[in-house]
């Protein structure tokens, strides 16, 4: 759970990164982020958990960038598998 | 002269193909630089002969086709059209040649590459200067494989095949509209020259003994054929979804070669407009999607994140602009004009674009990881922010003459009527307006009750076209125009701030690598040259291009307003993007995803046409007529039942007795029930 949580906290944070360009403009979103996920990080009950974590990927969805920033070296990236050596 | 300026685009490909290995790199730049050099030179004396002097020169090379049914040579054609668009491929090919020897300084395959980007001006020229639908057809396809070459130059990446292999296929759909225009062109004149379109319609088309004169045919699918052709090749609405991804294989200067491929679609219709004046439904149709294309194209270009998608499909909406205008009646020549004014700030734009990204350090094309590069490349940065002030069409740059005028001309737009007719004794007779289309044959320009069965002999017709007033379907265009204008300002201020004004968003090595990366002599050189062409030539030019067109008087209104809409797209962009930090209202995403997907083009497409004709062409052509029904009656099904047949006849001599008996038996009832 733990593991599914910090991946979701992250892609917000590039989600949002990629809506909002700037980053001192975006460290207000990214702080206002961590708080959302600090605020519930103490609940041990798997059900409240759970339920929470499928609000939060719904609200994810729904805010999701459609064409999220990817780096130029990584798979869809614009310079991924250029003149890569024969094998 | 007139051979020698498109034999040095092929012999320095041919050279480079073969021997490019032999030279290396340096040695390809200078080849390349002294041959595509000299053949700008050589246009440049031709643009004085042609142009300047009002010369119009045919050579007729050689019989091409001499048959019964065709009879066809290769020529060459060189007049205003033609040279005009051989300075455009010319001057700046060679720019984007020199060019690529300082950006892909690092590529292991610079030879190749300007191998396929010479190949491609030669066959541009060929397209050009050809004097026949036919030969201009060999240059047609051979640009579009060019144009697959060049995306898909880094092989190794399957974006790029895929990306190729994509740009290929939908230009074919073109292409079958050019082939069967050609077709229709042959049938109805005889020929495929140009010369033959021309003196073709000397006379306007009189139908003689009683056929019921039917003002669209064929013109008119000629033109629509012709058209299909141009919307596959110039990327406009419906085929134009193999451009973005265009963008995926090559750097800036590899884009800017298959520009010349988009602006072939627009020649095309430039070159065969005395066939285009005879049907003016083809001209409101190409009107209309001239008009929707530079309206899509600009709302798509708003929300682009990629350098070289916005200049893309900023491109895409310039090209509707061409298409537009030549569908005003006798404004081609100003499409013309646009189409040069365009090539050198288009450009410029795209070459500032790989200075930009060559800066960076991982080659970095996503503007949202860009910013503040106004300080560490402020050459770049007046050079991209004077292609952008072209392209809107600020006053006095290259963009305005030709960009204002398209918009005023459309305003005041032509030939949207239709023809009405009179006889040889001058009786006039009504307009057939109402009855094109109409069933059951309403009014009869030359007599005739209503219904009355088949029209009479029909006495000689002359076809005039009538003073009309701007129509429908120009109004239509010229708003959809001027929003684009203001949508064009909009995402070129939004590229040019995002990148160069706000502050850093990319990694410090980045920001270090573009201060460090001094821009090469020969980019600055080249950029330079583009900048003079983005800021004089349409005023140079205009005289020579379209110094018989008259400026229509429009309202002093509508005279500004295209400048205005720049202005306001400018200060709207700036005023977003400087004073808002939020995402904005929810109802906007669903906007963003819609226009970030181009309108949801690749994904209908993909639903409704691609995979039922893949899963056609599997399970139906394949599966169950080639590995099916053709396989069990041809030459493999006879084997096989041969084998089967003769398998089971062997059966058949078990070497049991009884069995033997029973056969014998079985037939002796059966013969003597049918015979006895």
């Amino acid at each position: 759970h733990a593991q599914r949580v910090t991946r979701l906290y992250r892609q917000c944070l590039r989600h949002s990164l990629s809506w909002i360009i700037e980053r001192d403009k975006w460290r207000r979103e990214a702080v206002c982020i961590r708080a959302r996920f600090d605020a519930n990080k103490n609940i041990t009950n798997m059900t409240v958990a759970n339920q929470l974590y499928e609000e939060a990927m719904k609200e994810f969805n729904l805010y999701k960038h459609p064409d999220p920033y990817v780096h130029p070296d990584s798979p869809g990236g614009v310079r991924y598998e250029r003149n890569i050596p024969p094998p | 002269m007139y051979l020698i300026v498109l034999l040095l685009p092929f012999i320095n490909a041919f050279f480079l193909g073969f021997c490019g290995r032999l030279i290396g790199t340096i040695g390809s730049g200078v080849l390349s630089t002294i041959c595509m050099g000299s053949s700008t030179l050589i246009a440049l004396l031709l643009a004085y002969e042609i142009l300047v002097n009002d010369a119009v020169v045919h050579i007729e090379l050689y019989k091409w086709v001499e048959s019964e049914i065709l009879i066809t040579h290769v020529g060459l054609l060189y007049d205003t059209l033609s040279v005009t668009m051989l300075l455009v491929i010319s001057s700046i090919s060679t720019l984007v040649h020199i060019y690529s020897t300082s950006y892909m300084s690092d590529d292991p395959h610079v030879p190749r590459f300007l191998c396929y980007l010479s190949l491609f001006t030669f066959l541009m020229m060929v397209l050009v200067t050809s004097d026949n639908y036919l030969q201009l057809f060999i240059g047609w396809e051979g640009v579009g494989v060019c144009s697959y070459l060049l995306v898909a130059f880094w092989t190794t990446r399957i974006q790029a095949n895929k990306a190729a292999i994509k740009a290929i296929v939908v230009n074919r759909v073109g292409d079958v509209g050019v082939i069967l225009g050609m077709i229709l062109i042959y049938k109805t004149i005889g020929s495929l020259d140009f010369s033959a379109l021309e003196a073709g319609f000397v006379k306007p088309p009189i139908l003689d003994n009683g056929a019921r004169l039917d003002p669209w045919a064929p013109w008119a699918p000629i033109g629509i054929l012709l058209l299909i052709g141009c919307i596959g090749k110039s990327a406009q609405l419906g085929l134009h979804t193999w451009l973005p991804d265009a963008m995926e294989g090559t750097d800036s200067n590899g884009s800017r070669a298959p520009q010349h491929k988009w602006t072939a679609g627009v020649f095309l219709m430039i070159r065969s407009f005395p066939l285009f004046e005879k049907a003016p439904l083809a001209l409101l149709i190409i009107t209309i999607f001239g008009a929707l294309t530079a309206f899509f194209a600009a709302t798509v270009g708003l929300v682009q994140n990629d350098l070289k998608k916005v200049i893309a499909y900023s491109t895409c909406s310039q090209l509707g602009y061409m298409v537009l205008i030549i569908g005003i009646e006798g404004s081609h020549n100003v499409g013309l004009f646009h189409l040069f004014n365009h090539a050198f700030f288009k450009a410029l734009l795209f070459l500032s674009a790989g200075a930009v990204v060559h800066s960076t350090n991982y080659d970095e094309q996503d503007m949202r990881k860009m910013g503040g590069l106004i300080h560490s490349i402020p050459f770049t940065y007046t050079m991209m922010l004077i292609g952008s002030f072209s392209i809107m069409g600020l006053p006095y740059l290259t963009g305005f003459y030709s960009k204002d005028l398209i918009l005023e001309l459309t305003y005041s737009g032509r030939n949207m009527g239709v023809p009405y007719f009179i006889s040889e004794q001058g009786h006039h007779l009504e307009s057939l307006e109402g009855s094109i289309g109409s069933q059951g044959g309403d009014k009869r320009p030359w007599g005739g009750a209503e219904g009355s069965g088949p029209a009479p002999l029909a006495p000689p017709l002359i076809a005039l076209w009538p003073e009309s007033e701007p129509s429908r379907g120009s109004a239509f265009a010229f708003w959809l125009g001027t929003f684009a204008a203001f949508l064009t300002a909009f995402y070129s201020i939004r590229l040019v701030y995002i990148t160069f004004i706000i502050s850093p968003n990319s990694s410090k090595e980045s920001l270090i690598s573009s201060h460090i990366n001094i821009v090469d002599k020969r980019v600055l050189t080249v950029l330079s040259l583009l900048c003079f062409g983005a800021i004089f030539f349409g005023y140079l030019f205009q005289d020579i291009l379209i110094g018989d067109i008259e400026h229509p008087i429009v309202p002093p209104f509508i005279k500004v307003l295209p400048t205005l809409a720049g202005v306001f797209g400018m200060s709207l962009s700036l005023l977003l993007y400087w004073g808002f930090d939020s995402i904005g209202p929810l109802f906007i995403l669903p906007i963003y995803s819609f226009l970030g997907g181009a309108w949801q083009f690749n994904h209908t497409i993909n639903k409704l046409i691609a995979i039922p004709f893949f899963n056609f062409g599997h399970w139906g052509t394949y599966k169950t007529l080639d590995r099916g029904w053709l396989e069990l009656f041809g030459p493999q099904g006879a084997g096989y039942l041969g084998t089967r047949v003769s398998q089971a006849i062997s059966n058949l001599q078990s070497g049991v007795i009884s069995r033997y008996a029973l056969v014998l038996l079985s037939f002796t009832i059966i013969f003597l029930s049918l015979w006895g």
